[in-house]
């Protein structure tokens, strides 16, 4: 088994990045999500969940984004750039 | 690829260029002001561009984001540090998530099926990360994947503030 796995990393001729970096990067996605954040259930979820779960959650953010902008769209279009209250909004948003 | 900024210093850079970019868009395009599908889209692009700019140049995603976007605003980036691109690699097939697999299943069969359950999410992700496609390393992707939902939680905090402060305003119109 270790044999193949030299011949493997001696082949590729690039510097291999160790499966420990891989779990490392996967556990700090894991605390992003919230769906899995919370579970203390055991620290070995799989790595197809991680990964599943950050394709929903991108999903999920890029859907509030929409939503978003479509109601932006809707109330900035009443609310003139250089009204006092746009001065408002600037300065609660900085 | 440089440490992002922390949240609230990425914030208030993502609210001056977005600012910015609006304007240009406004300035580009002579929106009407009743035309609220493009004004969506004018909304929706330019908080985009503003997200990537402010990690300028620093990630993939924000890069192919910028070079996607690059007609609509005929600007040229200029990143402070933009690292050389790297050399075009022949991308191998390797089973890399072995040890993450749980170590109670022992048979090939399922440790191969598993692997390949990795690989097709692993490819889901990458269509889903700007420039997912062209990163050649899990570990890159997953660094990008990082920065990319960091970056894009921020914009929609921002979004929300903004339309939630917006929504007060025009409350208070009618009262």
């Amino acid at each position: 088994m270790s044999s193949r796995r030299t011949s493997r990393q001696q082949s590729s001729g690039v510097p291999r990045i160790s499966d420990d970096q891989i779990i490392q990067l996967v556990s700090k996605l894991r605390q992003l999500l919230p769906e899995l954040r919370h579970s203390r259930r055991s620290d070995k979820v799989s790595a197809s969940k991680v990964l599943q779960e950050t394709c929903n959650y991108i999903r999920s953010l890029h859907r509030e984004v929409e939503d978003l902008s479509d109601r932006l769209s809707e109330l900035l279009s009443t609310i003139d750039a250089d009204s006092p209250e746009a001065a408002i909004i600037r300065s609660l948003l900085i | 690829m440089r440490p992002p900024p922390n949240s609230s210093t990425f914030k208030r850079e993502f609210v001056k260029k977005w600012l910015l970019a609006l304007q240009l868009c406004n300035h580009n395009n002579n929106i009407n002001k009743n035309d609220v599908v493009k004004r969506k889209d004018t909304i929706k692009l330019s908080a985009e561009i503003a997200m990537a700019s402010v990690r300028n140049g620093a990630t993939c995603w924000s890069r192919a984001l910028m070079a996607k976007h690059s007609s609509s605003f005929h600007v040229t980036t200029k990143p402070h540090h933009m690292p050389p691109p790297p050399p075009p690699r022949h991308y191998k097939k390797r089973v890399r998530c072995k040890k993450i697999i749980k170590r109670s299943r022992r048979c090939c069969h399922n440790r191969s099926a598993a692997a390949a359950v990795v690989r097709r999410k692993t490819a889901v992700l990458r269509k889903l990360v700007p420039g997912g496609e062209l990163m050649d390393d899990e570990a890159s992707l997953i660094r990008e994947t990082l920065d990319y939902v960091m970056s894009l939680r921020a914009q929609v905090d921002v979004m929300r503030r903004l339309a939630r402060a917006s929504d007060c305003v025009a409350m208070c119109n009618i009262v």
